[in-house]
Order: structure tokens, then C-alpha cells, then sequence
């Protein structure tokens, strides 16, 4: 932390309970005036309210009472950890309404059971579960943590990682609410096993695959084996999937789905389905419509080598794997880095693909700089609105982007050198900007940046 | 429950667990104890999830939740904890809104935090998980280990800034190139 051990100390005192009424206004009176101490103050407290939850796990248990006795404001919750809220309100309005766990009408039929279970807590503290317990359709599985298997009658297993929440819908299918399931599909009788989220629906074709729906509904679909039908819109016929391909589906009303692949390694960017770098986009330097810039931070200077930000709209990606010079990154590695593409007048945008390159040429598991992390935005007005604070200034958020957790890296071999991001709608277009504003994250070698639509 | 309430609840869900860290250190700040904030979480919780047919538009769910939150945890010190000084409204108003602009922070932070304890020395870290255990006092405590309130408190608090520091450079290294 920046600011001053002694004031640091003072916040301390105050957060703990030890200030007297004169530090506190002491605290106060600086803290007023100076920004960087807020700052600290609120990251402290922060560590000492998650620190609870940290170092046990059970530091959050609260329990609620739909009817409480009396106002008591205390011991009216119980709930773990992260999905505490969730927890919260699924026991008090469950609890109200008596369908804690059969939420479906046809609750009678048995589909499935536990399999394995390892350091499970659920939601429920009284919920009592033993592998081979069995499942009906309409049951409502929410499991804290630890890891839980259902074995479907059909012969699918999903495994569930906490905090997950899950409702069975059939005999060979369910709902995902929020969660991580993987799902294992090899008997005939488990084909056409049906995952639905609460923005898409995906129908196994005899394979594995993985789903992911984080808190804010973004939903993600990586397919280990085989193949997997998406539908993200009942209009629009299935996506099909295959074995190493990962798709993410953003929430809102229009259906965009992001797609990240690994390519070739060549300056030919050839990836399994998504297009090379195109010189014929609306974007392009060609078309003479489009402009971009770097904004709030500077770009990687010709000093070091970097290239200028016209490379990211030349037609081209670089051509060779470790090419600065046709690559626009930044210099700093922190936040706050910004590309503004200026496309003339408010266009309809069909798609969006980003390119990146980099494999140092001694260093084989160097190529940090081939990592695609960004948030994606659009603004149709005249003139762009300010730089951060998104949600407020009026930009739309169209995708957010961070390569790394589609391709699962945890060792820096697992990143692919070269990627090829592609963002688009299942039907329809991403809307209707004149500029386009990429938040990036990192120091990524950007190729190139092509954007299709039209007037 | 109908088909409606149950997407409503699900929704309201999701927009709360993203939110919860965040929210979570924002009423720490304003409230003396661990043991308040718990409190005004719980609250907090259970007006935004009465009063969520009211929220306009799903992407206010953030800003509105820390003015509850802010409301709340106001409330809480007015009732019970009259002894200590309270934050000018100008002070607050600050917090709240760097507070919520460093929402995505503290979800990241959390990660970081976990690995950070991982790293701590055995004997620092058995120190802060018997202090951060349930309806622990810290000076029950430190008659139990043979040390004065105001050494534990100290101890504490060198604990707590190696932390920050320590989750300072894990988010600085997440985003470096190697």
C-alpha cells in the first residue's frame, strides 16, 4: 500500500475498533483530503471482510427466516461463502412456499442419482446426501462447494463444481441457474443429453464438454470430445461445436457469442473456422473510412521497436512470430489501455475479429504476448463519450474477451502463440455504432482488427 | 412459486453474487466490527431482494445495491453503535462511489487474497485463521496465547499489510508479460 504507515496504522485502529472519537475525525480529515488513503482504507477493508470466508469457509453462515419471530436482526440467515445471497433466498422463499427441492410437476420420476461426492457442502445445512442417493425430475441440486456426480439412468454423468445450482428437468437433461458442470455422455441411451442456461441451450452429441454460467449469466461451452448443437436462438437453427472448440454467449437481448481459436502459426493465420485477417472489412485501411487510435496510456515506443496503431487496420497480421514492428501494444501492463476506432458513421456491425501473434524466438514458453483480454464496447453518437466508468457514459457493452480462461491456461505452454478471437450474433447484426472502444488488459501483440458491416 | 418468480429470483441472484465482495468490503468500511458488517450484509440482502421489483433497469443493480448497502450499514451505526465517530456524508458519498468503481477489483482480489495466505508463514497463518474464526474476540484471544490485546492487534495488522501488499503483486503479475 502506498500511503503511510502511520495513517495506515490509523486505519487499522478505526477498523478494528480500537479509535478513539479523535483519531476517527482525524481519519476522516485526511482521508478527505487525500484519495490515495481511501483507496488503502477501502482495500484493507475488504481483506478483513473476505478474510472470514478465506481462511474457513463458514465465517458467512447465516440463515434467514422468512417469518421471523419478534425484529431480531440476528441469525436469520444460513448460507457459505461466495453464494451466500443465493443460498439466502433460495431457503426463505422455498422454505415459504414448500418446493425447496421439487420444483416440477412431474416430481414423481426417478432419472438419476449421486455418484461420488468429495468435501460437498450444500446450500441447505439440514440437506442430508449420500452417493447413490436418488433424483427426480424438478429437484433442485445447490451445492455450495466441493464436488458432487449425478449419474443420470441414461448413462450421462455431470459433475458438479460448488458453487453450482442446478434443477433436473428431465430424464436426460437439465437447467443450469449458475455454476460449472461437466458432462460426460458415452452411452447411446444419453445422446442428445440437453444442457440449458439461462441464455442458451446445448444438445450433446455423444462427447464431454464443459459449461460454465458465471454470476452476470455470461455463459461458456468448452467441448472437450466430440461434438455439442448450440442454440442460443430458438429462430436460428443450432451452432455446432466440436471437440477443442470453446464458445462464450454474452447475456442480453441480443444473442453474441464470442469465439476464441488457436491458429497455425504461420503468417497464412489459418484457424479451424474462423477467417484470416481480412484487407477487404469495412475497417480496413483500403476502405479509407475507418481510424484508429491508442488513447490513456501510450503505445509501446518505436525506441523498443513497437509498431504504429495503423498496423491493427493494414489488412495484414504479422509475419513472423515475434514481429513488434507489426504489432500495436502498449507499454504499460496495468489497466486503463484503450483502442477507439473511429468507423466514419454509425454502421451495422455483422462481426468483429481481433488477431494476435507472439512466440519468442528462443524462449519456447514465452508468448504471454498472444494472450486476447479485453471488454469490447459501442457508441453510435457523434462524438465518443469519455474513457472508463463505462457503464455510466453511455458506451453499450458488446463482449468481453480473456483468452486465457477459454483456453484453460494455467502453465505458460498451454497458450497458444497465435489466436483468432471472432464476435458476433447468432442472428442479425451486434448493433449499430460509429465507434468502437476495445478495453485491454495486458500487453498483448495485436495484428489486426477487422470489422465487417455495413451502412 | 411461478415460472416468473423463480427467473426473477434467479436473476436477482446472479446480479447479487457478483456483487457480493465488493458490497461486502464497502459496509466493512462503514461499520465497526467484522461481526456489524455480517449484519448489515444480511439486511442489505434481504431489502434489495424485497425491493427489487423496483429497480428500473438490471445494469442500476450495482449503484442502487451500495446505496442500500450505504443506507443500511447508516442505520445499523444510528441504532447501535452510537460510541464511535461517523463519517461525514461527504466522506461516505466518496466511498461509495470508488468503492463501487473498484467492484471488478474485488472480485479479482479475492483470488488473489487466497493465494496470498497460502504464502504466509505457518505461524502467521494459524494466527489470522484462529483470529478471523467465528465469535473469536481478539482479547480472549490473546490471554489464551499469553500476549497483550495491543501486540495481537499490532500482529494483526503486519499480517494484514504483507497480505495487501502480497495481493498488490499478484494482480500486478497477472497482467505483466513474462
Amino acid at each position: 500500500m502506498k500511503s503511510k504507515d502511520v495513517h495506515m496504522e490509523l486505519v487499522d485502529r478505526y477498523l478494528s475498533g480500537q479509535a478513539t472519537s479523535e483519531e476517527g475525525e482525524q481519519l476522516e480529515q485526511l482521508m478527505l483530503e487525500n484519495p490515495q488513503l481511501r483507496s488503502d482504507f477501502l482495500a484493507y477493508a475488504r481483506i478483513d471482510a473476505a478474510l472470514p470466508g478465506a481462511v474457513g469457509g463458514d465465517a458467512e453462515l447465516i440463515e434467514f427466516n422468512p417469518n421471523p419471530v419478534g425484529i431480531s436482526k440476528k441469525g436469520n440467515w444460513l448460507v457459505w461463502g461466495p453464494i451466500a445471497a443465493a443460498a439466502v433466498l433460495l431457503i426463505g422463499l422455498f422454505l415459504g412456499s414448500g418446493l425447496l427441492q421439487n420444483g416440477s410437476s412431474d416430481s414423481s420420476q426417478v432419472v438419476a442419482r449421486f455418484g461420488g461426492l468429495s468435501d460437498c457442502r450444500w446450500v441447505d445445512a439440514a440437506k442430508q446426501i449420500e452417493s447413490g442417493q436418488r433424483i427426480k425430475v424438478g429437484e433442485r441440486l445447490e451445492l455450495s462447494s466441493g464436488i458432487a456426480e449425478v449419474i443420470f439412468d441414461t448413462g450421462a454423468r455431470l459433475e458438479l463444481t460448488g458453487p453450482t445450482i442446478i434443477e433436473i428437468r428431465s430424464s436426460n437433461g437439465g437447467f443450469l441457474t449458475m455454476g460449472e458442470v461437466h458432462l460426460v455422455a458415452e452411452t447411446p441411451e444419453s445422446k442428445g443429453f440437453t444442457l440449458e442456461t439461462p441464455i442458451s441451450k446445448f444438445i450433446d452429441i455423444g462427447t464431454a464438454f464443459t459449461a460454465t454460467v458465471s454470476p452476470d449469466g455470461l455463459s461458456r461451452l468448452d467441448v472437450t470430445e466430440g461434438e455439442v448443437d448450440v442454440i442460443v436462438d430458438e429462430n436460428v437453427g443450432p451452432r455446432r461445436i466440436t471437440a477443442g472448440q470453446t464458445m462464450y454467449v454474452e447475456p442480453g437481448e441480443r444473442k453474441i457469442v464470442t469465439r476464441l481459436e488457436a491458429g497455425d502459426e504461420t503468417p497464412a493465420f489459418i484457424f479451424p473456422t474462423i477467417s484470416p485477417p481480412s484487407n477487404s472489412d469495412y475497417a480496413d485501411v483500403a476502405n479509407g473510412k475507418a481510424s484508429i487510435r491508442a488513447i490513456h496510456r501510450e503505445l509501446e515506443g518505436s525506441s523498443l521497436g513497437g509498431g504504429p496503431v495503423s498496423v491493427l487496420i493494414d489488412g495484414e497480421g504479422q509475419s513472423k512470430q515475434d514481429s513488434p514492428r507489426q504489432s500495436a501494444f502498449f507499454s504499460s501492463h496495468w489497466k486503463g489501455n484503450y483502442f477507439l476506432m473511429d468507423l466514419g458513421k454509425p454502421i451495422s456491425i455483422s462481426r468483429i475479429n481481433s488477431y494476435s501473434w507472439h512466440q519468442h524466438n528462443d524462449i519456447e514458453e514465452h508468448r504471454e504476448r498472444a494472450r486476447q483480454r479485453f471488454t469490447l464496447y459501442g457508441f453510435a453518437g457523434d462524438e465518443p463519450p469519455a474513457v472508463g466508468n463505462h457503464g455510466k457514459t453511455g458506451w453499450t457493452r458488446i463482449a468481453r474477451v480473456n483468452s486465457d480462461k477459454l483456453f484453460h491456461v494455467n502453465e505458460r505452454l498451454d497458450r497458444p502463440a497465435q489466436q483468432g478471437c471472432e464476435i458476433s450474433a447468432t442472428s442479425g447484426d451486434l448493433g449499430r455504432f460509429r465507434y468502437l472502444l476495445w478495453h485491454v488488459k495486458g500487453s498483448t501483440f495485436f495484428g489486426e482488427f477487422d470489422v465487417h458491416g455495413a451502412p | 412459486m411461478t415460472p416468473s418468480d423463480r427467473d426473477k429470483h434467479d436473476q436477482f441472484i446472479r446480479l447479487y453474487v457478483e456483487n457480493e465482495e465488493s458490497l461486502r468490503g464497502f459496509v466493512r468500511s462503514l461499520v465497526p466490527t467484522l461481526e456489524d458488517a455480517r449484519e448489515v450484509m444480511q439486511e442489505t440482502a434481504a431489502v434489495l431482494w424485497r425491493k427489487f421489483d423496483e429497480l428500473h433497469s438490471l445494469e442500476d443493480f450495482r449503484r442502487w445495491a451500495f446505496g442500500v448497502a450505504r443506507f443500511e450499514a447508516l442505520a445499523f451505526r444510528r441504532d447501535r453503535a452510537r460510541d464511535r465517530h461517523v463519517f461525514s456524508e461527504d466522506l461516505i458519498a466518496m466511498l461509495e462511489s470508488e468503492a463501487e468503481e473498484a467492484g471488478e477489483q474485488s472480485n479479482r482480489e479475492e483470488e488473489a487474497l487466497k493465494n496470498c495466505l497460502r504464502k504466509l508463514p505457518g505461524k502467521q497463518r494459524a494466527l489470522v485463521e484462529s483470529a478471523y474464526d467465528k465469535g473469536v474476540r481478539i482479547d480472549q484471544m490473546a490471554e489464551e496465547i499469553g500476549r497483550t490485546p495491543m501486540s495481537l492487534y499490532k500482529a494483526l495488522h503486519r499480517i494484514r499489510m504483507s497480505l495487501a501488499d502480497c495481493i498488490e503483486q499478484f494482480l500486478q503479475k497477472e497482467e505483466q508479460p513474462g
